[in-house]
């Protein structure tokens, strides 16, 4: 049973592509979106099965694409318990109306629950080279991580709050696997505290900044009581661009630093992760993706999911120890019907 | 193991074992009469974990629907798996053993179902906040107790009192005397809300009325001196009943509601655009407001009518009241933000005697 392949001491950096375009993917948009109209929800369930095998699909690594295995039915029939659900409780609160005392109580001990299924279900309907991801977090975990250290960032004035996004980030990727090996979650929390706290001071520094800015055009605005008159006036302008650059540049700082810190902390067997997203290009993306909207109604909107979804992708990959050919199934991989009866009801898509 | 020339070309792609992560370079053939065959190549081909040549009926095998141009898999019965980017090739393959492509695949190829589908959406959208989204906040306000107005009106004079507000100025003889008008109109207003009439000097409102949805119509000092007959401010009183009786402010706040739902369900998932979905109700919501206008001068006229009274009262007021504020501008954009119709379409003014 001798491996014919010797391993290979040479590091190589792989890189993740992505193939989608935003032609191919604005068609299968709004045939989705009509289709789902047309028939008042009910094919948004296969609307999302296509949306996700498009974008899994058109994702590669070293030559092989990811696979979403989602089947629409058990979805639908999660989305309309889920409904019927809400629309019992809601309606329930109408006669009893003491009951909607429990929705806070309902949604902090529910939705960790409906997290930790939701991530089962999304890793075990992805797969890799025929492979399948999988996901072992409890629902302990995810009440602590999202709900337990929630109350400690209120309770600290949110000072802590980097290390609740640590936990939750630790939580979701952490317990994640691929094949027969575990991700380690590898990201110091120092590293989310440095950049967590110089977003707030960005934040903080650039909305005084735009404010004061805001402050000497917006003096002019008062008069104008009439939105058509402040529109043409500029001075409406002159108050919101400097916030949005302010948003733009802080959101885009803050998210690059949380997906590199992220999934540049991941390791799988000898293999690690590495992501090298920068501020600039991404508040560049995010600023050319607004004006298209606006300028196109929201039509341009296929083009520019792809377009993040591209530069967030592309700027990954894995630094690889020989090859990605050494995975091989776990021993609990056979357990497709029992994921499939817990986990399809539970598609809620989230980030990090 | 190549047999005759006119063997067709190969698929080209790479074959894994089942359970296994080795990526070797396979070919795979669609024989007569519907035989699936898998070769492997490459050096390892001999190894533990390597995926096995094999030759399978085709109904055996399943093939992944094509979607774009993402990779297609065939698995194999014994979980083998090849995975091949040649979309074409497969197509043409399967189609020669009369299998066809996916009807949601036929549909998103196709540019011209594309432009289609995106006419028949930006249609079925603008119609339906244009009459779906105000039916249905009409029909959710009906289903909603009086309560709700009482509520949303409960601490809304004591906020206006606070800010822009004072107490009357009016003479009380004449305060009785429009309490008794406001009376006479309320009377046929018998819908359960709790009318009551609030006279204010207001110096920075100027010649004005308001209702609040709880059936409190306040009304300015200034609007009363502005009027030259009592009718007038009947008029506008009337009016303003209209926005209370209409429940006009409950169902501005569902219609607001509605859109933001539907703008945020179809692009909310791009996070700079979320911001921008949820400026597109406000943009509505001006419009939906002049609407409301509307209704509410359709009644005022209708009670009017009822009463005897003459329609130009109406119009009458709403000029003078124009004329006092400046004047409007009057280009389309201004006309589209602003949250009520263009006083030359209310009204017919007559030049200033």
């Amino acid at each position: 049973m001798n491996d014919t392949n010797p391993p290979s001491p040479s590091l190589r950096t792989v890189p993740f592509e992505f193939r989608a375009t935003g032609a191919e993917y604005f068609r299968i948009w709004i045939v989705n979106l009509l289709l789902t109209i047309v028939t008042i929800g009910i094919y948004s369930a296969w609307a999302k099965v296509r949306r996700l095998r498009y974008f899994y699909g058109s994702t590669l690594l070293d030559g092989a694409s990811f696979e979403y295995h989602g089947k629409p039915l058990a979805i639908l029939k999660g989305r309309l318990i889920t409904v019927g659900a809400y629309a019992i409780f809601a309606l329930l609160t109408q006669f009893f109306p003491l009951l909607g005392l429990l929705a806070l109580p309902v949604v902090a001990f529910g939705v960790p629950w409906v997290i930790a299924k939701a991530r089962l279900f999304q890793m075990r309907m992805s797969s890799y080279r025929g492979l399948r991801f999988n996901f072992h977090g409890r629902y302990g975990g995810a009440l602590a991580a999202y709900v337990g250290w929630a109350i400690v960032a209120v309770f600290t004035l949110y000072l802590a709050a980097p290390l609740w996004v640590w936990k939750r980030v630790n939580y979701l990727l952490g317990n994640t696997s691929y094949a027969n090996e575990s991700f380690r979650f590898t990201t110091p929390r120092g590293r989310f505290f440095a950049f967590g706290y110089a977003a707030a001071g960005m934040l903080l520094g650039g909305v005084l900044l735009a404010g004061f800015g805001a402050g000497v055009a917006g003096a002019q605005a008062i008069n104008a009581t009439d939105p058509g008159e402040a529109l043409r006036s500029g001075a409406f302008w002159a108050v919101l661009i400097p916030f949005l650059i302010v948003f733009l540049l802080v959101g885009a700082y803050y998210q690059r630093s949380l997906l590199n810190a992220s999934f540049g902390g991941l390791e799988i067997g000898p293999h690690r992760l590495r992501s090298t997203l920068r501020t600039a290009p991404l508040a560049g993306l995010y600023l050319k993706n607004l004006v298209l909207l606006v300028v196109t109604l929201g039509v341009y909107y296929p083009w520019a999911k792809v377009a993040l979804l591209r530069y967030q992708i592309e700027n990954l990959s894995v630094e690889a120890e020989g090859g990605l050919d050494a995975f091989a199934a776990s021993a609990a991989d056979g357990t497709d019907a029992l994921a499939e009866e817990v986990g399809d009801f539970f598609d809620v898509d989230f980030g990090l | 193991m190549s047999t005759s020339g006119s063997e067709p070309s190969p698929i080209v792609g790479v074959c894994f074992a089942a359970g296994r992560s080795r990526a070797l370079p396979a070919r795979l053939w669609l024989e007569a009469p519907g035989v699936v065959r898998l070769e492997v190549d490459g050096e390892s081909a001999a190894a533990s974990d390597a995926c096995q040549p094999q030759r399978v009926p085709l109904v055996d095998v399943s093939v992944s629907e094509r979607i774009g141009n993402v990779p297609r898999r065939f698995v194999f019965p014994d979980g083998t798996q090849f995975e091949t980017a040649d979309n074409d090739a497969v197509d043409a393959a399967l189609d020669r053993f009369g299998r066809q492509a996916g009807f949601a695949h036929w549909l998103e190829q196709r540019w011209p179902i594309a432009v289609a589908s995106l006419a028949a959406v930006v249609a079925i959208a603008v119609l339906f906040v244009q009459f779906g989204v105000p039916a249905l906040a009409d029909y959710a306000a009906r289903t909603l107790p009086l309560e709700v107005d009482r509520r949303l009106g409960a601490e809304t004079l004591t906020l206006l009192d606070r800010a822009v507000l004072k107490p009357t100025k009016l003479p009380a003889t004449r305060q009785r005397q429009l309490q008794a008008r406001f009376a006479q109109v309320v009377d046929d207003a018998d819908d359960g809300h709790d009318y009551r009439l609030e006279l204010r000097s207001s110096p920075r409102l100027g010649p004005n009325a308001l209702a609040l949805p709880s059936g409190i119509v306040v009304m300015t000092d200034e609007l009363v001196e502005l009027a030259m007959h009592d009718d007038e401010l009947i008029a506008v009183l009337a009016h303003e009943v209209g926005h209370v009786q209409g429940r006009h402010a409950l169902r501005q706040i569902l219609q607001t509601a509605g859109v933001s739902a539907i703008a945020f369900a179809i692009l909310g998932d791009v996070s700079s655009v979320s911001a921008l979905a949820t400026s597109i109700p406000v943009l509505l919501q001006a419009k939906h407001s002049r609407d409301f206008e509307r209704e509410a001068d359709a009644f005022a006229k209708r009670w009017l009518a009822e009463q005897g009274i003459a329609a130009h009262r109406f119009d009458d007021i709403l000029c003078r009241m124009e004329a006092a504020s400046g004047g409007g501008t009057d280009d389309a954009l201004s006309r589209y933000l602003s949250t009520h119709p263009a006083t030359d379409e209310r009204a017919r003014c007559q030049p200033p005697r």
